[in-house]
């Protein structure tokens, strides 16, 4: 079965429509309609797995508010609110690692370049998401390094972690911009893209649902007061 | 192309300019090699080049850079970089995007370019840079070479006709470093005009036009490339160059494979995996204090893992360090070794060189500042570390290694990117620690360096060949991946299973409601309602547990049946595809085991016991559940004895246990073994009339087993004793929690609940033994698997890619040499030919190797060194079918099948008609054999006491090799079964069958060789003699010797009044 490819303009779309869902306060059935939704987005995207992990982490966090919180003492309860509110933006959660799990960066940037987004805020954001796999290895080296230092303490290692990183972010900094100006980055011109992007049907047809639950939800909101 | 008019360049904040009045001319399609020591400016030079340094805030710069004729600081960089496309050192930070494509492409995104044209420079950079395979793949998943070849290949893309190449082979390792090589003669190729700044000058010295060698930014000399290869060693080491040529990987050394020292670090049996995945297994060497050795391999073969094992930063899956003779657990090693990354960055941490070199040590500033000062750090000493020079770092890095009174120094790629100076110099420090009594590793693929150190490279890559192996999924998950489409069916039976057990349970909730109606209504127990109701909603459940459990069964064999039929097709057709020897090397009573056996055993696996598991872990989560929703108290206080049981199961067997456990197997084992000799030995013995007590060796294993049985029993008796006892013992904790819990007054509701807890619990112990007899099935499983990949991984025989067809029916050996796997060389350097239609006869000694060579011709084996040629072309290259159809093979003992004899020769030739088999059987001499069949030509062998004598059978084999008529043939000792009423019948069919085709004849009885036009005598995997007969016997030899012999042995006779 192809996984359903969405534009990812369609997916910020949906994604702030889930938003204005949450935060308008509208009846509880309708976080759960987005939410079933976007776990049936995930099924046509073929990323069942994802979704599965995401959903037994919700039945955690709901269990949780429901079965442990009435039975602990008040002060510990309120220190755990928080879970109470991670359960109730579960859809914008499940909304964002939609879009995360279903784009690559360079699909990313071309919706960023195909709508008007400033240059500086795109090249931004693919360095960023760029860089950070490398500073996962980066960070890996350093704590390898300071196990065998035999670093005590915690404000120690604090300190100790941030110097090497900031020292090889700043070499990677350098590099990385020598690299893209000899491949022309900052061309005045405009950019083009390998990667297509492109509204389909598929596209109208969730943008379209998704709007309907969103102006429905808000309607009965009105309504049901 | 380019000109440099009187450049000199000085860097901002910088006094001695890096370049000083460079002038010279780069003509278009030339190679440029730019050598010197660090900081001669070579780099200086590229980035004037590509624009990356002009005259503003980075520096002055007087005269002019032109680039093809434009002055390079008026061109905007990003114009610029349609002309020069420049690849940088460091692979890991020369990347925007996260995968390959969109970074090969990044060039052209940039310059705004249409769809097409990224589309066709997409093409020509991935047959440029040959990166077909890399495309579309997360950068960060390849290895340095291959990261090299995309950042050529991206700066290819934007069509250059200029590349400015800045120290590219720094990081890989030699199979990088030769892509890298193939890439510039593919852009040389091409008239691309290339500067490349190098130390390592050996891959590319012979491809540059002109070689200019800088000096602290003066273009001191220029050579031409024959000048420059012309360089005497010594010169090229007072310029402070590197090799010219590649330095070659010394061998490993011998010495350090004895891994039994006890002075110094020694490794045995060292295996190491990521997850699932093992990088390398079974690793030993050692390494003496005083010892500088070198681990060397390609990229991705694990040196680095090796590195962390050794310093405790990855726990190994199997095998032992040692330290001076006494084994290093990971946090041990992590206090005795110490690593020097490759990237020194990451391991300096403090403010100040003298902070650095006592941070995590003991030591006092008066040995700190004696220990920089041994490394000429002395003057440095209030410097922030960072801003030391890269060889200050790492002096400074081992400074505080040294410190720690660690005497294990690993070091990782020191190398890379070094000068042949300070190449030097850390090879003299590496020499100094070494004296000092350090031990001393260093992961390198730096040639020059290994043989400037002295360093003894260590042999431990021999096991796995460098690289990724295939992921070794687990056995379940390859199971299923059999099962294809009925996989659904699997999940559905554990599925199914699970709820069955579930249900199972449901009756005991039907007894709790039970006891409470009862205990409501006490002491009128007549009053109790809904008693009946609850009976049968008990029984429902337990008979809708029954059915669910037979449907998951269903499913469950349904989908095992699936996966043994798939493994075993699987099986057979990877056999079909194997070298015809191998089948015969493993012998077909093993295969047959693995084929059947091993594939039923998964069967048994998949259909029972997993659903089993299933229901048997469902068990206890449901019961869990039942125990803790009535009263939480007495549940809980329920299962504290059934912990407390098994925690004496555990406590209990210990070691000892253990160890008796293993002796118990092996006599077991043991037993077995003795018990099938036993038996196969019965026929001997009663000839001989020996009695029973030559079996002691069987009564002795009986005996064994006996004993360790018994110890293992009386090990086992106290534990299973107190666990036993716990087990059954809830009882009293439960009532004594009653007393507990109510103070004397007991409430029905409470009554209710203890009743129900003293019914349920022995219902937990039973589930739980159930899941523990589970685990020992995973092992049958695994060892079947482990029979059937033994057989898939076997190598096919590989197809030739370009098929050639014989010429002739000649057959030719080319200083062949073989051996069998795990044996010694059979076949030495035979060369050897036989004519088209010529008989040649092989004879000799036993075990010479005449069969062997016989089947090298067919392609059993294919030869370790040299080659067999038929019709002049390699047996390698003749496609499957036309070997076939070109060699016919005779064997010793030719087997029928249990078909008919129509049947049996038809095999040759599937077509054939009856006429023509009948006609093949007559001239095979085998009228007599039909004629005394009841059907004749369509009598089934092998049933219904239809049997063949051995020379009955050799003649059918013959008629089928006729059938055949394949030109070449290929007679294995034919007559070796003949009796000699056959045997004369025999010759017959085989000289009707050996006419005018090329016969190769092996034979042990010499009458049949005379008629052969050339005899060879294979002996010791030589041939000794060759020639007609008559030569051979002329030359006295050991033809000669075994024909004499051969006439003696053919007087003898057996007898009264035999003479010799």
């Amino acid at each position: 079965m192809k996984p359903l490819v969405l534009d990812p303009r369609t997916k910020f779309l949906i994604w702030l429509l889930t938003n204005v869902v949450v935060f308008c306060n509208t009846p509880r059935l309708f976080f759960t309609i987005t939410m079933a939704l976007y776990a049936l987005l995930f099924l046509l995207a073929c990323k069942a797995g994802s979704m599965v992990k995401l959903l037994i982490g919700y039945g955690i966090v709901l269990a949780a508010q429901c079965y442990l919180l009435p039975h602990l003492p008040p002060a510990v309860a309120m220190v755990f609110s928080t879970v109470t509110y991670a359960v109730l933006v579960f859809p914008c959660v499940m909304g964002g690692m939609y879009l995360l799990a279903t784009t690559s960066v360079s699909q990313l940037i071309a919706a960023f370049r195909r709508m008007h987004v400033p240059e500086s805020f795109t090249i931004t954001m693919a360095v960023t998401l760029r860089y950070l796999p490398a500073l996962r290895e980066d960070v890996r080296h350093i704590l390898d390094a300071m196990s065998l230092r035999q670093i005590k303490g915690l404000e120690q290692r604090l300190e100790c972690i941030y110097i090497p990183i900031l020292m090889g972010t700043a070499q990677t900094a350098e590099e990385l911009s020598e690299s893209a100006t000899a491949r022309g980055i900052d061309s005045p011109g405009k950019k083009s893209s390998w990667h297509t992007i492109g509204f389909h049907a598929q596209d109208v047809v969730v943008s379209v649902v998704f709007l309907a639950v969103c102006v429905v939800s808000i309607w009965s909101k009105g309504v049901l007061g | 192309m380019i000109s440099f008019e009187g450049v000199s360049f000085t860097y901002a904040g910088k006094e001695d300019p890096a370049l000083s009045h460079c002038s010279f001319q780069v003509r278009p399609g030339e190679l440029i090699l730019l050598c010197g020591v660090s900081g001669c400016g070579k780099t200086t030079v590229l980035k004037l080049v590509n624009g990356l340094l002009r005259d503003g805030d980075a520096g002055t710069l007087e005269g002019r850079v032109l680039v093809q004729g434009r002055d390079a600081s008026q061109i905007p960089l990003w114009e610029l970089s349609q002309t020069v496309g420049s690849v940088f050192q460091n692979p890991k930070s020369q990347f925007f995007n996260l995968d390959t494509t969109s970074e090969v492409l990044f060039g052209l995104e940039n310059r705004g370019a249409a769809h097409e044209e990224m589309e066709q420079a997409l093409s020509s950079a991935t047959q440029a840079c040959g990166i077909q395979k890399l495309l579309d793949r997360n950068i960060f998943q390849l290895s340095g070479g291959e990261k090299q070849r995309i950042a050529c290949a991206s700066a290819y893309a934007m069509g250059p006709s200029l590349f400015a190449l800045d120290e590219p082979s720094s990081n890989l390792d030699a199979d990088g470093i030769r892509m890298l090589r193939e890439i510039l003669t593919q852009l040389k190729h091409e008239g691309k005009t290339v500067l490349l700044a190098e130390h390592r000058l050996w891959y590319a010295a012979d491809l540059a036009d002109r070689i200019f060698y800088l000096k602290d930014g003066v273009l001191e000399r220029r050579f031409t490339r024959a000048e420059f290869l012309a360089l005497s060693d010594e010169e090229r080491r007072t310029m402070g160059l590197r090799s010219l040529t590649e330095v070659p990987l010394p061998q490993p050394d011998p010495t350090l494979s004895d891994s039994s020292t006890t002075d110094g670090l020694s490794v045995q049996g060292l295996s190491a995996s990521y997850g699932n995945k093992p990088v390398w297994e079974d690793v030993s060497f050692c390494v003496q204090k005083g010892e500088i050795a070198a681990i060397t391999g390609t990229n991705g073969a694990g040196k680095t893992t090796l590195a962390r094992c050794l310093c405790g930063l990855h726990k190994e899956s199997a095998g032992k360090i040692l330290w001076e003779g006494k084994p290093l657990s990971p946090k041990a090693r992590k206090r005795a070794s110490f690593l020097i990354m490759q990237d020194v960055n990451f391991q300096l941490f403090a403010d100040s060189v003298l902070a650095e070199a006592m941070l995590g040590n003991d030591c006092s500033e008066e040995e700190a500042k004696a220990a920089l000062q041994q490394m000429d750090l002395l003057p440095f000493l209030d410097c922030h570390p960072m801003a030391l020079s890269g060889g200050q770092k790492q002096r400074l890095a081992v400074v505080s290694g040294t410190l720690s009174g660690r005497k294990l120094l690993l070091f990782d790629e020191l190398t890379s990117g070094l000068d042949y100076l300070h190449m030097r110099e850390v090879s003299r420090e590496l020499q100094t620690l070494a004296a000092a009594g350090y031990c001393i590793l260093v992961i390198t693929h730096d040639g020059e360096f290994i043989r400037e150190s002295g360093a003894k490279v260590i042999q431990w890559n021999n096991h796995m060949e460098g690289g990724a192996k295939p992921v070794k999924q687990s056995n379940l998950r390859r199971l299923l991946d059999y099962a294809g489409s009925r996989k659904v069916l699997l999940y559905l039976s554990w599925a199914l299973s699970a709820i069955s057990a579930l249900a199972a349970l449901v009756p005991f909730w039907s007894i709790w409601r039970i006891l409470q109606a009862v205990l409501t209504a006490v002491p009128h127990y007549e009053q109790a309602q809904h008693l009946t109701q609850y009976g049968w909603t008990a029984v429902l459940f337990a008979v809708l547990s029954m059915l669910l459990y037979f449907a998951a069964l269903f499913c469950s064999h349904f989908a095992a049946f699936r996966v043994a039929s798939n493994l075993r097709k699987k099986l057979v057709r990877h056999i079909a595809l194997l070298p015809l020897g191998t089948a015969e090397v493993l012998g077909s009573g093993k295969l047959r085991k693995i084929i059947q056996e091993s594939a039923a055993s998964t069967e048994t696996y998949l259909a029972h016991q997993l659903p089993d598991l299933a229901g048997a872990v469902a068990t206890p989560f449901g019961l869990l559940a039942l125990l803790l929703s009535f009263d939480w108290r007495l549940g809980l206080l329920s299962l504290v004895p059934v912990l407390l049981g098994f925690v004496f199961m555990m406590a209990a067997s210990g070691a000892h246990l253990t160890e008796t456990m293993k002796e118990y197997q092996d006599a077991l084992d043991g037993m077995a073994n003795e018990a099938v000799e036993y038996v196969r030995g019965i026929p001997v013995v009663k000839t001989f009339g020996q009695t029973v007590y030559s079996f002691h060796k069987f009564k002795d294993a009986i005996d064994n087993y006996g004993k360790w049985v018994i110890e293992y029993t009386k090990g086992l008796r106290m534990p299973m004793v107190l666990y036993t006892a716990a087990i059954n013992g809830i009882f009293a904790a439960l009532i004594a929690g009653t007393f507990w819990f109510t103070d004397g007054t007991v409430s029905t509701a409470f009554l209710t609940n203890l009743l129900f807890y003293i019914i349920v619990t022995p219902a937990i112990t039973l589930t739980l033994t159930k899941i523990m007899a589970m685990s020992e099935n995973q092992v049958l499983v695994a060892d079947a698997l482990n029979r059937i990949d033994g057989i898939l991984s076997l190598e096919p025989l590989p197809e030739p890619t370009t098929p050639i067809v014989p010429q002739d029916n000649s057959v030719e050996l080319d200083h062949v040499s073989f051996q069998y796997e795990e044996s010694n060389e059979v076949l030495h350097h035979i060369s050897l030919r036989i004519e088209s239609g010529q008989t040649v006869a092989l004879v000799g000694p036993s075990g010479g190797g005449k069969s062997t060579l016989a089947s090298l011709v067919s392609r059993f084996f294919d030869p370790q060194g040299g080659a067999v040629r038929i019709g002049g072309v390699d047996v390698r290259d003749i496609p499957k079918v036309t070997r076939m159809d070109t060699v016919s093979f005779v064997f010793q003992n030719s087997k029928l099948i249990k078909a008919s004899i129509l049947d049996n020769v038809r095999m040759a030739k599937p077509g054939a008609t009856e006429g023509e088999i009948q006609r093949a059987l007559e001239t095979a001499q085998c009228g007599d054999i039909l004629e005394k069949l009841p059907q004749g030509v369509h009598t089934v062998i092998g049933k219904d006491g239809v049997y063949l004598s051995g020379g009955e059978q050799q003649r059918i084999a013959i008629a089928r090799a006729m059938l055949k008529d394949a030109p070449i043939l290929i007679l294995d000792e034919a007559t070796a079964f003949a009796d000699p009423d056959n045997e004369g019948r025999v010759q017959a069919a085989l000289s009707n069958l050996a006419k005018g085709k090329t016969v190769l004849l092996i034979a042990h009885r010499l009458s049949t060789v005379s008629g052969a036009d050339k005899i060879c005598v294979i002996a010791d995997g030589r041939i000794a003699e060759e020639g007609t007969r008559k030569e051979l016997l002329q030359k006295n030899g050991l033809f000669s010797r075994m024909w004499r012999e051969y006439q003696t042995s053919a007087q003898w006779k057996v007898g009264k009044g035999a003479s010799a």
